[in-house]
């Protein structure tokens, strides 16, 4: 695995664990935020992950996280993020706090999930263009 | 009564006991200086006195002894509720996990199930079918499948349910239509013949900014466990002309067929009819 998916998966263990227990599945959900929104700000995801629109991951990156999650990661990552991506992690503070309903109403809510939902692959920085060329959304 | 006294006791009474006993010992220790330095006092007063501050203290000191054992009592407490927390943290984390793992699978059975109606109706990719529920007063997207990608993006998920086809088929239980210009050769026919047959209950720029510019609609409510209300919508179009028309028997009887797995889905996806692009624009996704 990727050394930014072990520094983002760090932060958000180190700060969001802090206040509630992460769970595999929020855990995913909040890399994908971070990949989604750092797609709208910087045109690139932070991790290698490639998405799809039922956000299953492949039985490696989910035992992957799964690990994570039970032990705890052995090596420090916290330098693996640069600033920008620490900011963004960190703006997803308030959303990860949400109770469950609450924050997979707002995972849905993205554009990629609104509108392509059961798409095999999500082209995350290509769809944040197209979000970003259409501006809001037509009916 | 007990209640009332122990909630004063607790406030107002045992916060302070330790200052109440300093006070006393202060004021003993004054009292036996002003003895020894004075004459004006009859010794059965000054037992009295003694007396009574002893007694003060005395009282203050059982007091203080009840309040030891009850925050005894209440740290024992903590530790238990915040073992019940701990527990209950865990509850809650395996609870995410499976709720996710079950939406996601139903969110994908109910993908195939469109998808196998669609199919069973041999459709192509200038049709489409989708499913609406009612959702706070509007009918919201709970499901789209077309072979044809942009046909199938969802773009605005609620739809107001007096609009449109959707909002004859809403009030008379089933619509069938057949425009009878194709937008891409006459766009005004087009729009004329739409704005006639969905009773002005419809906007030109509405038209105008559909995705799919269908010539051929098929709409039947989709009504409660009682059949006493409409509750959601099937609407399969197509932009090939009268094609519903010719498959109207078998979507009847398709439907028919498959209500009550379509009911089974209308109960079950409140995530998804409540998620919305401002919700996500809230939090600046």
């Amino acid at each position: 695995m990727d050394s930014k998916l072990k520094g983002l998966i760090q932060h958000f263990m180190l700060t969001t664990g802090e206040k509630r227990k992460l769970s595999i599945a929020r855990l995913i959900f909040l890399v994908y935020l971070a990949d989604w929104k750092s797609s709208l700000e910087c045109g690139h995801q932070i991790t290698d992950l490639k998405w799809n629109g039922f956000m299953e991951l492949t039985d490696q990156e989910f035992s992957f996280f799964k690990n994570l999650i039970e032990t705890g990661l052995e090596t420090n990552n916290a330098d693996a993020l640069d600033d920008d991506q620490k900011a963004i992690a960190d703006s997803l503070s308030e959303v990860a706090l949400l109770p469950w309903v609450e924050f997979e109403k707002v995972v849905q809510s993205t554009y990629p999930l609104f509108k392509y939902s059961d798409a095999q692959v999500l082209d995350l920085p290509a769809l944040a263009q197209e979000y970003s060329r259409k501006g809001q959304l037509a009916s | 009564m007990r209640e009332i006294i122990g909630k004063f006791l607790r406030l107002y009474i045992y916060p302070y006991i330790s200052y109440g006993q300093f006070v006393l010992f202060i004021l003993f220790a004054l009292f036996q200086v002003f003895l020894e330095v004075t004459d004006d006092i009859e010794t059965f007063w000054a037992y009295v006195i003694f007396g009574v501050i002893a007694a003060i203290y005395i009282v203050l000191f059982i007091l203080q002894e009840r309040r030891r054992s009850l925050l005894k009592d209440c740290e024992a407490e903590l530790f238990t509720v915040e073992n019940y927390a701990d527990k209950l943290n865990e509850e809650i984390v395996q609870l995410e996990n499976i709720i996710n793992k079950n939406n996601r699978n139903l969110e994908k059975s109910l993908e195939l199930f469109t998808k196998s109606i669609y199919e069973s109706l041999e459709l192509n990719d200038e049709d489409r079918i989708t499913l609406f529920r009612e959702h706070k007063g509007k009918l919201s997207i709970l499901s789209r499948y077309s072979d044809d990608q942009i046909f199938k993006a969802i773009t605005n998920r609620a739809y107001e349910m007096d609009e449109g086809f959707v909002g004859i088929a809403w009030r008379k239980g089933k619509c069938s239509v057949e425009i009878d210009y194709a937008y891409s050769v006459n766009e005004e026919g087009y729009i004329n013949d739409s704005l006639q047959k969905c009773e002005g209950s419809f906007s030109e720029d509405k038209i105008h900014s559909l995705t799919m510019k269908s010539q051929s609609y098929f709409l039947k409510a989709i009504r409660n466990r009682d059949e006493t209300r409409p509750i959601g919508m099937f609407v399969c179009e197509s932009l090939t002309p009268n094609k519903m028309m010719e498959l109207d028997k078998k979507l009847t009887q398709v439907i028919e067929k498959n209500t009550g797995l379509i009911r089974y889905y209308f109960d079950n996806f409140i995530v998804l009819l409540e998620s919305s692009p401002e919700k996500a624009k809230q939090y600046g996704l």
